[in-house]
């Protein structure tokens, strides 16, 4: 087992490495004119202007280099494990860069001495004194390992980074809360309709369970702010964000302030927190509360429950200390592989609450042709989904003696 | 009863009910698996209530030109002439699917053809109807939807006979004022958007595009994974070990991603939705045929296959593959649900398909943008639909595993 857990960390990588490359060549391949967005509009009061202008902005973002060698760069930067690049400050870099200047200073009044070369002869033949490490190259005096580089982005003007920070606690918390709900909740559920099988009740659970399961998410979120966040209709609800307006000045509990009560800040969250939580849960909910009926009906029917049953035990602890803990192997899996999936959810309900976390991130880069952001956004994305199924091969490896890897 | 009959209980007509055959066994006449499958398949309440919602969709999307149209079925003008603005205004497309419709109602309807036959002949109709309709066809291309209403007000004809609901999907009513974000009235059943558009017309409009989406997509990735699981099965070794680690990588990228990133990279159109949810849904369907064929291929009779020394293609695919194809089958009604609805999520986020083709998704993007505060009957109508299409095809798929595999059935009763 050990050898599949070591095969299955190794093969990480690479898959997401093809899976980011995929990503890249699309958006490279597209018809969009990167350079273009990256302009401001209009035309140029100087001739040749703006041909210089976009010169200079494929230069600065390597857009003139074939897609390939420009994944592969934008790969050396993400990546914490490849080659540091020399930077204009670096001390070595200034060194070069001056001593370039006054060499090609000398090489110009030498050959203005000479005397028969015509002025841009004379520059052509300065450029050519190239005085290393330019900025932009690999260096490779320092250990390969580094801070992952995510770029800037090309519309906010500024590093990706704490942009991707700002709103990955965001969508972490919103899954945080939302997944526990779901799974206590199902569990429940489940629980309850394997005891009562075949009757009236489980037999309308079940139907409930799967029409909730096809509710669409856009549904649900445009009525849940519709009706109960609107005022044309009941206004009980917050409509858009996480916090009020107010919240900065809130006290942190609830409680009456100046003779007056006040929510405070938490209870202000969690009532922002209700509609998303609940339009990113209930897809989960009905699914897994189906799976838990399901194992647990395999269970029950096992031999070892009917001899417990037969040893006279009581039908609660043969339920849950016998049967539940036997059906918990393929609920532990299957509830490691909803992490990733919740957070694809979270792109339609964060745009539905007006929540700025990782999924409406990566929309309003992608409308807005923000390359490098949308692909930091979508590569953790892509983690994210990753690190969500290789927990649940090691969950499905660990808990169940049985299965076998090593074939 | 009168007293001459005598006294024999007699089978009651059931419909589907056939008397035991000439040769005089009481026995039910043999059925192959496809068709016993498909029969305990519709023969739970689930699935039977999708199937009817399904068929009541695939007729709106496929008449909803002549349910709904601006333009009159018939007109009669004052000098006697009788003419039909609405056929005249129908597209290609249209008489397409309504010949492949009926033919498909005539054939498989009556039960008496084999299903590849009726397939083949289903397709040669659409195909030559399409041709001849293309050349015959002149709709106006930019239509004036107001024209026939104008002209009927100015009194030009003496009389008039109109679809059962008188408005295009795109008619944005010009001519009566200001008729946007009326609720559901007499006249306009399910009320009209901000645009002015009858909504019950878009939602005719809209069953076809869901339909077309969701089968469409299914059936490229259905063939695409068929292909691709079937070589990585029956070859094992490298191919299948190289095959495995490229499905890892396309899993790993979110369907609702890779969706994105296409639409927006590459424009929108429905045709190219289409291809292209076909081509980041194959996966599940690959590693399905791919085990199956796993275990197919050590099994005595397509090793016999193989001695005879019959061509690859067919002993891949004439004599494994029927025999694989069930779970494949099962995951295709799925796969059509999961096509309408990442359709429906990608016009909802505005990526989608534009104001010019009616969809769900799309209503509900307006509905939630919103025009002038909550409008209910943007959002409940069509996402009602996207609700019940997507709950049969979900009761459908159960039936059909249950049918498929009673084994499972056991186990989840």
């Amino acid at each position: 087992m050990l050898i599949y857990l070591i095969r299955r960390l190794l093969l990480f990588v690479p898959t997401l490495i093809g899976a980011t490359f995929i990503v890249f060549m699309i958006m490279a391949l597209s018809p969009i004119d990167i350079v273009a967005t990256l302009l401001p509009p209009g035309g140029e009061l100087l001739p040749g202007e703006k041909a210089a202008r976009e010169e200079y902005v494929m230069e600065r973002y390597g857009l003139n280099d074939p897609p390939p060698v420009q994944y592969l760069r934008w790969l050396n930067n993400v990546s914490p494990v490849g080659f540091r690049i020399w930077k204009r400050g670096d001390r070595e870099v200034e060194a070069a860069k001056k001593q370039q200047t006054e060499m090609r200073d000398a090489k110009v009044v030498e050959l203005r001495a000479a005397g028969n070369m015509k002025l841009e002869e004379i520059e052509k033949e300065t450029k050519k004194i190239d005085i290393r490490p330019n900025p932009g190259q690999f260096r490779f005096d320092k250990p390969a390992v580094k801070w992952p580089d995510l770029g800037e982005s090309f519309i906010q003007s500024r590093s990706v980074a704490p942009i991707i920070g700002a709103a990955l606690p965001v969508t972490l918390t919103l899954q945080l809360i939302a997944l526990p709900f779901a799974l206590t909740l199902a569990m429940l559920s489940g629980i309850w309709s394997a005891v009562h099988r075949g009757r009236l009740l489980d037999i309308g659970t079940g139907t409930v369970l799967l029409g909730i399961y096809s509710v669409p998410v856009i549904l649900l979120g445009t009525l849940f702010i519709g009706f109960l966040a609107n005022v044309q209709y009941i206004r009980i609800f917050p409509a858009a964000g996480l916090h009020s307006d107010m919240a900065a000045q809130m006290r942190f509990f609830p409680g009456t302030h100046n003779g007056h009560w006040e929510s405070g800040y938490l209870l202000d969250w969690l009532w922002h927190l209700a509609g998303p939580v609940l339009c990113i849960s209930y897809v989960t909910l009905a699914y897994y509360s189906k799976l838990t009926r399901t194992a647990l009906l395999e269970t029950l029917n096992a031999d070892f429950v009917r001899t417990a049953r037969a040893k006279g035990l009581d039908e609660r602890v043969v339920l849950f200390r016998h049967a539940f803990r036997n059906s918990l192997i393929p609920l532990i899996t299957v509830a490691a592989s909803f992490l990733p999936a919740m957070v694809v959810g979270s792109i339609v309900v964060e745009t539905i609450f007006n929540i700025n976390g990782m999924g409406r991130l990566a929309i309003e880069a992608l409308k807005a042709n923000d390359r490098e952001l949308f692909l930091s956004t979508s590569m953790l994305i892509l983690i994210l989904q990753l690190t969500g199924f290789l927990i649940a091969d090691i969950l499905y490896a660990v808990a169940d003696p049985r299965v076998s890897y090593d074939s | 009863m009168t007293a001459s009959q005598p006294p024999i209980a007699v089978a009651p007509a059931q419909p589907g009910y056939r008397p035991p055959d000439a040769r005089g066994s009481s026995e039910m006449a043999p059925r192959s698996m496809w068709l016993q499958a498909l029969r305990e398949t519709f023969a739970r309440p689930g699935a039977q209530f999708g199937r009817v919602w399904v068929v009541l969709l695939a007729f709106f999307g496929v008449f909803a030109p002549i349910l709904a149209n601006s333009y009159p079925i018939l007109v009669k003008s004052k000098a006697g002439q009788v003419f039909s603005p609405m056929l005249a205004n129908l597209f290609p497309i249209d008489f397409t699917l309504i010949a492949v419709f009926m033919a498909a109602l005539i054939l498989w309807g009556t039960g008496r053809f084999s299903f590849l036959k009726s397939l083949l002949t289903i397709l040669a109709i659409g195909v030559v109807t399409f041709l001849i309709a293309k050349a015959v066809c002149n709709p106006d291309p930019t239509p004036q939807y107001d024209e026939y209403r104008r002209r009927e007000v100015a009194g030009e004809f003496s009389s008039v006979i109109r679809t059962i609901v008188p408005y295009s999907p795109n008619d944005r009513l010009r001519d009566r004022g200001d008729q946007a974000l009326l609720p559901p009235s007499r006249q306009y059943w399910l009320g009209t958007t901000e645009f002015g558009e009858d909504m019950l017309s878009r939602m005719l409009a809209a069953c076809r595009i869901a339909l077309t989406i969701g089968f469409i997509s299914t059936t490229i990735a259905t063939m695409i994974g068929v292909s691709y699981g079937a070589l990585m099965g029956y070859n094992g070794g490298t191919i299948d070990l190289l095959g495995m680690r490229f499905i890892e990588i396309v899993e790993a990228i979110p369907r609702l991603i890779l969706l994105l990133i296409v639409t927006v990279s590459f424009g929108r159109s429905l045709y190219l939705m289409m291809v292209v949810i076909g081509l980041v849904s194959w996966t599940s369907d690959a590693r399905f045929v791919r085990a199956e064929f796993m275990k197919l291929r050590k099994l005595d009779f397509v090793q016999a296959a193989v001695a005879v020394g019959l061509p690859r293609w067919s002993v891949l695919f004439r004599h494994m593959l029927p025999n694989g194809i069930a779970p494949v089958l099962v995951n295709a009604s799925f796969g059509v649900a999961g096509a309408i609805l990442l359709e429906s999520v990608l016009s909802f986020l505005g990526l989608g398909l534009g104001p010019d083709d009616p969809s769900w998704g799309q209503m509900l993007e307006q509905a939630r943008k919103g025009g002038r505060g909550f409008n209910w009957w943007i959002a409940v109508f069509p996402g009602v639909a996207i609700f019940l299409t997507v709950f049969s095809y979900i009761l459908i798929g159960e039936a059909a595993r249950d049918a498929i595999d009673p084994k499972l059935k056991k186990l989840r009763d």
